[in-house]
């Protein structure tokens, strides 16, 4: 099994300080060497596109970049924790690494007009989940890009876009699964792919978009996806779709362009709606553990969110600590 | 006021494309900080060194780390290997050159600007560098 090797990114005091070097000083042959390499953003913020090319790796062997759990988003855009925040026409994170996982980012490229994509992959396999990418008005970025010229093997989880050009957009390549994501208020589509029969969405909710909620060689809905127990507000027929879903309030926090909160609300008909995926992966886009009846989306629903939990009966002398509940 | 962090090993790849396209290279500035930046323990020998050009804005040396995008990971690249025997060695032993590129600034220093300006040089035009930060 392979060697986890972890290096911090610390405005002062870890092994980089910037996601740059860490890439830079971690390119090299993973396979011979045997290991994964993390990359834990602690609190840097990176404001130039990050590239992430010329190591050789596979499916077991490949680099990681994450974010420590005390700078992580809580499953909403916050610029208070952990970002990336790019103007580039590229991407803001270019991957041409085999097999690159990224997790419990935050990204956004801020370019007016033309900017590139959230994550954009041109190689093959890759992992991302927990992201929350943010697009900017009038500009042609997409969130998650798997190009036209990638290879197989992508996995997209637990992620919510929002305010992209196109929200999730695949190419040909084959073994690409979608789970438990959240794709809304696009531009253009909220997931899209060239003809690729061998994409596999489940738990995926995509509403509030310009263009169509799902679309597969520029046809509306898709002709040789496999879908389980997805959603979206437009009224599509296919196998796997619940429509008419609507992207608002009854479903979701905050709907707000710019202001989006994607958790799950009670009532919301996402809850208990999905699959169980637990085969793959336990918890949500907030790290929560998913229990019980799986919800659609990136979120999973915990009754009484936002809210505070008091157990009573402490013997004398006991602490008492009082933690706002988790959505 | 900067520091710029320059990869001093090579990083290789089997494909001849990928090697070009996106491995660092000895002498390829990989980003560029304000004076006195806290750098982390990697960030230093064997696999970086530090090039300081004290007084002088980031903004006038952040050219030296722009991509050569599909071609080569840095436009730009200092030619190691050409740089005179005593500087090389200086720099790989101590992990540092400090560069006097302002006459106001006025503490200890390895080379004037003028003196290491040539050894940068762009790659996408062949030329190196004659202007000043």
């Amino acid at each position: 099994m392979a060697t986890t090797v972890t290096k911090t990114i610390k405005s002062a005091g870890g092994d980089y300080t910037t996601v740059a070097a860490w890439e830079a000083g971690n390119q090299g042959d993973l396979v011979t060497a045997d290991e994964v390499r993390v990359g834990e953003i602690y609190d840097v913020n990176t404001t130039a596109a990050l590239t992430v090319d010329g190591s050789t790796t596979d499916a077991t062997r490949y680099m990681h970049l994450t974010v420590n759990s005390a700078y992580r988003h809580a499953g909403v855009w916050d610029t208070g924790k952990q970002n990336f925040q790019v103007s580039s026409t590229d991407a803001t994170v270019i991957v041409a690494d085999d097999y690159f996982h990224a997790s419990y980012l935050q990204l956004r490229n801020t370019h007016a007009t033309n900017g590139g994509s959230g994550i954009r992959f041109s190689n093959t396999g890759g992992v991302v989940e927990q992201l929350v990418i943010r697009g900017t008005a009038g500009a042609l970025n997409h969130g998650v890009e798997v190009s036209n010229t990638a290879g197989a093997n992508f996995t997209v989880r637990n992620t919510n876009v929002s305010g992209c050009h196109n929200g999730l957009l695949f190419g040909t390549g084959t073994g690409t699964t979608v789970q438990s994501c959240t794709s809304v208020a696009n531009r253009g589509r909220g997931v899209s792919s060239s003809l690729n029969a061998a994409l596999a969405i489940t738990n995926l909710y995509a509403g509030g978009n310009t263009g169509d909620d799902y679309n597969e060689g520029g046809t509306v809905g898709w002709s040789s996806w496999t879908g389980t127990t997805c959603m979206c507000q437009d009224a599509i027929t296919e196998t796997g779709l619940t429509n008419s879903i609507a992207y608002s309030t009854a479903n979701f926090t905050n709907v707000t362009a710019g202001s989006e909160d994607l958790h799950l609300v009670t009532g919301s008909a996402l809850i208990d709606a999905g699959t169980d995926l637990s085969g793959s992966f336990t918890v949500d886009i907030d790290g929560v553990t998913r229990t019980g009846t799986w919800d659609v989306g990136a979120d999973e629903y915990v009754a009484g969110g936002g809210g505070a939990t008091f157990k009573a009966g402490f013997a004398r002398g006991s602490n008492v600590i009082l933690q706002p509940g988790v959505r | 006021m900067a520091e710029i962090l320059i990869k001093a090993t090579d990083a290789t790849h089997p494909d001849p494309a990928k090697d070009r396209r996106g491995c660092y290279k000895r002498g390829m500035p990989v980003v560029v900080m304000p004076d006195g930046h806290p750098w982390g323990a990697e960030e230093r020998l064997p696999t970086f060194a530090l090039l300081k050009v004290p007084l002088v804005p980031v903004a006038r040396v952040e050219q030296y780390v722009e991509a050569w995008t599909d071609v080569q990971r840095r436009r730009w690249r200092i030619r190691w290997a050409d740089l005179p025997l005593a500087t090389r060695t200086k720099w790989q032993t101590t992990g540092e050159l400090i560069i006097r590129a302002r006459l106001e600034y006025l503490g200890p220093f390895d080379h004037t600007w003028a003196q290491v300006k040539a050894f940068f040089r762009n790659d996408e035009t062949g030329l190196d560098e004659t202007g000043d930060p």
